[in-house]
């Protein structure tokens, strides 16, 4: 059988697990996909290489495409996310300096409760916090603003925000250039290794299910290939089903630290897989599982509801209408084409295409093609539900 | 180009850090507004030879590939241009063009520092004497910040591109900078990229051989850019200040019962007295009449 060949662009990050696992357990072959891995330095040349033409597929922040439809940065949209392929694994930690003074406050690091630490925060210093994140349109970005923003000690002007690679996100620590950063693991605990920072929430505490990771595709191509894009679906849908196996694990974080696609070694991959979190230097881990989500409760099904949160909250940011912004971001998630394309694998779809983000405070049994699936919790820190339903 | 890069900073709220007396000619030239290019009354417009702001956002990038070494690639940069991503504040179309290429500041963005020498020389060599490097991201946001460049030449693959795209956004949205590369010399790819409103180029790395043609093509370009978009502003203003002035043509004369022509002689005449432009008195007079109503 003729493979076709596709390119999927990706950057270093233990999230682009079920791209590297897709490849190397051969689920894109038994796809009939030639599937090629195609490294990208920064997340502006990822979005244009794919906008482009140059790659067909690639690993993407989630509000990417959003921020795209919205005419938001410096590349136009027409890109589609064709699958979310990871939910969390993120997390927000302080530089030694703040986490002292943070703990003069009286607070004690627990890696939950952002209300706390968003309160220690502000109390421990009155200058600026100078924050980095991977890139201005990022699920980091969205959550840091939705969490600080609701303390009623912030101010705008209390914070800067400073975008920094994450590779650099130690090093900027180490400099004192930032006080606080959010990144994606591991490089969250090679900060805490190389410069003592100390890690103070995982980003599920600030929203339990929050799409991290898409998988976009140029909006025309996928219309012109929709063999090719469902093949591209199953394939990493397989791949994601196998990730959240636990017994898998090990297997699944030597393979990650041996191949060509990561330069990282096994023990900064191992905790963001097995949610085994060191937050300090010398603390014993703290187990935080399932600290990313490849696929379990429904992981993969891009929600058309968390296409409108993450478009409410960059047209927050960003001074857009709303109601605008919403009808613009909403078709951008394509829970069409990931229906048809894993309903041949008898996967069980929920029934409906948006939910009430942040309803759910338990696992939640919904109605579904095969009877109910369990889906949830998705609670926000604060409590607030996002109707996009009606 | 000292006197004409005071008149043409981009907006200040995007340099907090801004020395004050830099921040005051910004204060002092942010309500400028291009004048008609087609003026409704000619006439009306006394000042409308002087020069033109057009706020666009303070970066200008340049972007090169490492990665390609492909042998069609001087064919391309003849006919195409080079690799580059433009925006950046209006680099001052009315400035005379050898001076103003040659004063560009330039921020170079390379970790190599035998690189960066070469660059350096190459930069100066072609006469461009201010020229910056930065060995890492890191100081990337503070020199943008304080050095306010006219140009950044950066490797597509380096990963501080990403601190640019920030940059570029907090800068002015509306008229930010747009990413133009290609890596590959592929006529598609190249089509479907300036069909995008990009323009993509293949530049073999920043080497020193294609160093001024990257830079002149990204100028040029630039200089396009920014003259669209201040014929594009300047349009928008003739059409809202006609909508004003027919406005106030209609208030008076539904209220003096006179005809059109004599409404536009009242108005006219108005803005001579007062040394005033006529959109002006006509602004006054409409809003004026939406309070009283």
């Amino acid at each position: 059988m003729t493979k076709t060949y596709v390119e999927c662009g990706y950057l270093p990050l233990v999230d682009c697990a079920p791209l590297i696992i897709a490849k190397e357990l051969q689920f894109a072959a038994e796809e009939g996909l030639d599937l090629s891995l195609v490294r990208q330095p920064s997340w502006s040349a990822l979005r244009d290489m794919l906008s482009l033409g140059h790659i067909d597929f690639a690993h993407m922040l989630s509000p990417m495409p959003v921020a795209m439809s919205l005419g938001l940065g410096s590349m136009p949209g027409g890109i589609d996310a064709l699958m979310v392929l990871s939910v969390n694994g993120t997390v927000t930690g302080v530089s030694a300096a703040l986490h002292k003074k943070m703990r003069e406050t009286g607070w004690m690091n627990s890696f939950d409760g952002p209300s706390g630490v968003a309160k220690a925060l502000f109390a421990a210093t009155n200058e600026r916090l100078r924050i980095g994140v991977p890139f201005p349109f990022s699920m980091h970005r969205l959550l840091l603003n939705y969490w600080l923003s609701r303390d009623p000690q912030f101010l705008q002007e209390r914070v800067e925000i400073v975008t920094i690679p994450p590779p650099q996100m130690a090093g900027a620590v180490k400099e004192s250039r930032i006080d606080m950063f959010c990144v994606g693991e591991p490089w969250g605990s090679v900060a805490v290794q190389q410069c003592g920072a100390a890690l103070v929430l995982p980003s599920q505490s600030i929203w339990q299910f929050a799409p991290e990771k898409v998988l976009g595709a140029r909006h025309t191509w996928v219309e012109d290939n929709p063999r090719t894009c469902a093949k591209m679906i199953r394939a990493v849908y397989k791949a994601a089903r196998w990730l959240d196996q636990p017994e898998n694990t090990p297997l699944a974080t030597e393979i990650l630290a041996h191949s060509q696609h990561l330069d990282l070694p096994d023990h900064a991959i191992d905790p963001a897989l097995s949610g085994h979190i060191v937050t300090e230097q010398g603390d014993a881990p703290r187990y935080r599982a399932p600290f990313v989500t490849f696929h379990d409760r429904s992981a993969n099904f891009p929600w058309r509801s968390q296409s409108r949160w993450i478009a409410q909250q960059l047209a927050v940011l960003h001074g857009l209408d709303g109601a605008k912004a919403h009808d613009a971001a909403a078709a951008c998630f394509r829970s069409d084409l990931y229906r048809d394309a894993v309903t041949p694998l008898s996967a069980d779809l929920p029934s409906a295409s948006a939910k009430v983000e942040g309803a759910m405070a338990f696992p939640t049994a919904v109605a579904s093609a095969h009877g109910e699936i369990v889906l949830g919790p998705d609670q926000f820190f604060d409590g607030a539900h996002f109707d996009f339903v009606t | 180009m000292t006197t004409q890069n005071t008149g043409n900073r981009g907006p200040h709220q995007l340099f907090p850090t801004l020395p004050n007396d830099l921040a005051a000619t910004c204060a002092r030239t942010e309500g400028k507004y291009c004048e008609p290019a087609s003026a409704v009354h000619p006439q009306e417009y006394p000042e409308r030879d002087s020069f033109k702001t057009v706020k666009v956002s303070p970066i200008a990038q340049v972007l090169c590939n490492a990665a390609q070494n492909c042998t069609c690639q001087s064919m391309l940069c003849h006919k195409l241009g080079c690799s580059y991503s433009i925006g950046g504040r209006s680099a001052g179309h009315t400035a005379s063009q050898n001076s103003m290429v040659q004063d560009l500041k330039i921020v170079v963005v390379e970790p190599d520092p035998v690189k960066a020498r070469e660059i350096i020389d190459a930069l100066k060599e072609d006469g461009w004497a201010d020229v910056t490097v930065i060995g890492s991201g890191s100081q990337l946001d503070r020199a943008v910040r304080t050095q306010n460049p006219d140009i950044i030449l950066i490797d597509l693959a380096n990963p501080d591109r990403d601190t640019l795209e920030h940059l570029s956004l907090v800068s002015d949205a509306k008229s930010r900078p747009v990413a133009m590369f290609v890596d590959q010399s592929d006529e598609a790819l190249t089509q479907a990229a300036i069909a995008a409103g990009l323009s993509a180029y293949v530049v073999n790395g920043l080497q020193k051989d294609r160093i001024k043609p990257v830079l002149e093509t990204a100028i040029a370009r630039f200089r396009m850019l920014s003259k669209l978009q201040s014929e594009l502003g300047a349009a928008k203003q003739a059409l809202s200040d006609r909508k004003t002035i027919d406005r106030a043509k209609g208030l008076l004369m539904r209220a003096r019962s006179i005809s059109e022509d004599d409404a536009y002689s009242l108005l006219r005449k108005t803005a001579m007295d007062q040394g005033r432009k006529v959109v002006d008195v006509a602004t006054a007079l409409v809003t004026a009449a939406d309070l009283l109503r």
